[in-house]
């Protein structure tokens, strides 16, 4: 008897909606393939895909996280306001992100041990969060080191350094996913109860989610400030939900147990071209916002649509 | 020896386990008898360290065992495999079986060792090359066989299996079987709770019955027989009699028309045909997993539309809506997900379908409890305040209000006590008496056999893997004629609905 040993393709979309928004790109604006412009790109998006990875460990296993957006923010101010104190830089970007995976433990102790629904456990965070960052910083300002920032957006030879952003968090992830506890994730975010009645530690794996997501939203945060060069306790916002959406689009499961890192990045990657496409086409930026929501929208619909005409088909095959 | 001595389990006002006393020797194969809700399965979930027992102590040779989570328990040598299976669905057969444990180098786990690992053990029940398919893509049989190999990877001195056969064709039986067999003679205790008589005489070698989460009797299997177990599983010394009443009253049918016709209902990957006649119960018996409760799901119009005959119109249901439209009620056991509104008072729970569906005016609720005999306080208290029993008793009057012409039922009593379940019964014949046709699935044998020597129209359709496999009338529904039914012995006793329906 044969079985199918496949395990599920769900992150293709998420590349094909890439490659299409890629050449889209490449056609409105002829100068998008220019070293320049693609590191400024990178330099852009590479914190939403660090934040999408992150987002990645938490649904996988079962979870939702809208806290990471206030993560980024806290980071960013209080990167920028030790800065400003005149500590050395290593140990502000040390202490700001020691401060914003800290609330991811305090996400990882509400949810795991305290059992507080996901949902509300990281949107009460997150208020505590943006709040902590306006009390640190009333109005955006500030600056931080410009030989960092100006690293960050440089190339090395025709290497942007900032795509160095895109490749580590799936290098993380694919460390994480090769151990124990990259399966016990899977497991755990699959179905708990069978997940410890086969002997998974499931609180320590949900509890570690948490703080991996939180420690990649404190990557994003310091990069992030390295591309704005400024401090704003507002400046996670927009990105919470984007982090979330990304992973969707790359095919991670929202029920949990099914999903790639990979996936999330080609999402975010997607996400960042079609803001590009809209701005490089020159629309009001009245209507920038309306358009971008228009084509994501497009885009999902018809993969979707892809998506179950060739599973159907599939069936047919093996039935 | 494996000693459990007087293990008690409460959820609730309900009791799993009193006092629970058992004994196995090391190399023993040991049958847990016992009806749905006697406390076998409570009992391995204890073992397994998923359920925390309220007292009572485990001994292993002379050693006390502290099971306080499934860790413990595997570190005291004991593996269980679950009735519901514990697999995970998302990862390979060899990821599952070595779990949590897989083996790992420099933090990496090492895949090939993973399968080599498992291999023999794959071998042996017949499952080669298997090792690197996702759970999730196997047929539940191959599943439990997977469950199994897990148990057994974890070299057990103690192992638990509950209802492992329930779900198994004849030849993967065997090779289980045969498997338990030689692990026995290497010193493992085997605990083999079943509620399968033939499976407990052939294979093990000594049995307790229970009975209400208490164990009332131990025997070596060559020294009882099938009628006295029966009669200790069920409690009535004249359990027994029944098959002899075989050839009592013909089972006979008034020539009604028929109410509602079913033709090639898809159920798993077969076709179902059913006709059933105003006035008539029709008991949905078998294994649990075999089609039945999506049977009546998909005839309440909750998989997707189909079409069906009533009264000679051909009818089509595309929502459970639409099904109560046309007549049918559903009364679910999972009351909690879908039988209730557990938050609600009881007079919403009881009017909602009038109100709601047909547009009703307000019955006088209080009448209809009084007649149902429902125990309340009041109409505004909250159903989930309710004990099982008076809830089903609520939902029943939301259906008998608005009079249908079928009633569907998925396990209505279940969770339910005795009493109450009689007084269900009771309201069933009466709601058939009236004219409505029911469909009732259990998976309590004896449920149904005390509701064909209420109600003469009664019949019962033995469900396997999707098709019905044999029908019983009046007399013919016993304790052993359903559990015989249920486990089909050859492929070919899968009979064609054209020749007996």
């Amino acid at each position: 008897m044969l079985f199918r040993k496949l395990k599920t393709y769900s992150f293709i979309p998420a590349v094909i909606l890439f490659l299409v928004f890629l050449i889209l790109n490449s056609l409105l604006s002829p100068m998008f393939f220019t070293i320049s412009s693609l590191s400024g790109f990178f330099a852009t998006y590479a914190p939403l895909v660090v934040l999408a990875v992150g987002e990645t460990f938490v649904l996988v296993g079962g979870g939702i996280d809208i806290s990471l957006g206030a993560i980024v923010s806290v980071v960013n101010v209080l990167l920028v306001t030790l800065w400003g104190l005149h500590w050395s830089l290593p140990l502000a970007i040390v202490v700001s992100m020691l401060a914003g995976t800290a609330i991811g433990v305090v996400n990882g102790i509400l949810i795991s041990i305290l059992k507080v629904t996901p949902l509300l456990a990281t949107f009460a965070t997150s208020a505590m969060g943006y709040g902590a960052a306006l009390w640190i910083m009333p109005t955006p300002g500030g600056s931080i080191a410009t030989g960092f920032a100006n690293w960050y957006s440089s190339n090395y030879g025709w290497f942007p350094i900032a795509a160095i952003f895109i490749v580590l968090p799936y290098v993380i992830w694919a460390i994480w996913r090769g151990t124990r506890w990259g399966t016990y994730l899977f497991a755990v975010g699959k179905n708990e109860e069978k997940s410890f009645a086969s002997g998974a530690p499931v609180v320590r794996v949900k509890m570690l989610s948490y703080v991996l997501a939180a420690f990649m939203a404190s990557i994003a945060g310091v990069i992030l400030t390295a591309n704005i060069v400024s401090g704003d306790a507002t400046i996670g916002s927009p990105d919470t939900l984007s982090a979330i959406a990304a992973p969707v689009i790359g095919g991670v499961s929202l029920l949990g147990g099914i999903g790639d890192a990979g996936g999330a990045i080609f999402g975010a990657l997607f996400l960042g071209l079609v803001v590009n496409t809209v701005f490089a086409s020159q629309v009001s930026t009245f209507y920038q916002s309306l358009l971008t929501g228009s084509i994501i929208l497009l885009g999902i619909v018809i993969t979707t649509l892809i998506k179950r005409l060739t599973s159907m088909k599939l069936r047919k095959v093996v039935g | 020896m494996l000693v459990c001595d007087s293990i008690s389990k409460r959820y609730g006002s309900v009791v799993a386990l009193r006092s629970a006393n058992l004994k196995v020797q090391p190399g023993e194969i040991h049958a847990i008898l016992g009806g749905n809700g006697s406390g076998k399965s409570t009992l391995a979930k204890i073992m397994a360290g998923t359920v925390q027992p309220d007292g009572g102590t485990i001994h292993w040779n002379g050693v006390p065992l502290r099971i306080m989570n499934p860790v413990s328990a595997t570190k005291s040598g004991i593996a269980v495999t679950f009735q519901e299976l514990s697999l995970l669905g998302n990862l390979t057969v060899a990821e599952n079986i070595c779990f949590p444990a897989m083996p790992t180098r420099l933090g990496r786990v090492q895949v090939a060792r993973m399968r080599e690992r498992v291999h023999p053990l794959l071998k042996d029940l017949e499952l080669e090359g298997m090792e690197d398919v996702l759970v999730d893509h196997l047929p539940s049989g191959y599943q439990y066989l997977v469950e199994y190999a897990k148990a057994l990877f974890r070299n057990p001195d103690i192992l638990v299996l509950d209802e492992i056969t329930s779900a198994l064709h004849r030849e993967q039986v065997t090779r289980i079987t045969q498997s338990i067999r030689a692990l026995a003679e290497r010193g493992t205790a085997v605990l083999f709770v079943s509620h399968r008589l033939p499976e407990i005489f052939s294979l093990c070698d000594g049995v307790t019955v229970f009975r209400n989460g208490e164990n009332v009797g131990t025997f070596r299997t060559g020294e009882v027989s099938a009628n006295q177990l029966l009669a200790l599983m069920t409690g009535d010394p004249n359990a027994v009699d029944t098959t002899a009443a075989l050839d009592g009253e013909p089972y006979t049918l008034a020539p009604r028309s028929a109410s509602l016709e079913v033709e090639s209902l898809p159920v798993r990957s077969h076709k179902i045909s059913l006709s059933i006649r105003s006035g008539e119960i029709v008991g949905i018996a078998g294994i649990q997993g075999q089609g039945q409760s999506e049977l009546v799901r998909r005839l309440f119009g909750m998989h997707g539309v189909v079409t069906v005959t009533l009264n000679g119109k051909i009818v089509r249901i595309g929502s459970p809506r639409s099904a109560v439209r046309q007549g049918f009620a559903f009364v679910s056991g999972d009351r909690e997900h879908e039988g209730t509104f557990a938050q609600h008072s009881l007079s919403t729970n009881a009017s909602c379908v009038g109100q709601f569906i047909f547009h009703r005016k307000a019955m006088d609720i209080k009448a209809e409890f009084d007649r149902m005999h429902v125990h309340y306080h009041r109409l505004s208290q909250k159903m989930q305040e309710l004990s099982g029993g008076n809830q089903q008793k609520v939902v029943l009057t939301r259906w008998t209000s608005v009079h249908p012409a079928i009633l569907l039922a998925d396990d209505p009593t279940k969770g339910v006590d005795v009493a109450a379940r009689h007084e269900v019964h009771q309201m069933f014949v009466a709601l058939a008496e009236s004219g409505t046709a029911i469909v009732m699935v259990s998976s309590d044998e004896e449920e149904l056999v005390a509701l064909a020597s209420m109600y003469p129209l009664m019949r019962v359709l033995v469900m396997y893997d999707g098709t019905f496999v044999q029908e019983l009338k009046g007399a013919e529904v016993t304790l052993q004629s359903l559990i015989e039914a249920s486990i089909p012995q050859e492929d070919n006793h899968v009979i064609s609905q054209a020749e007996n329906l």
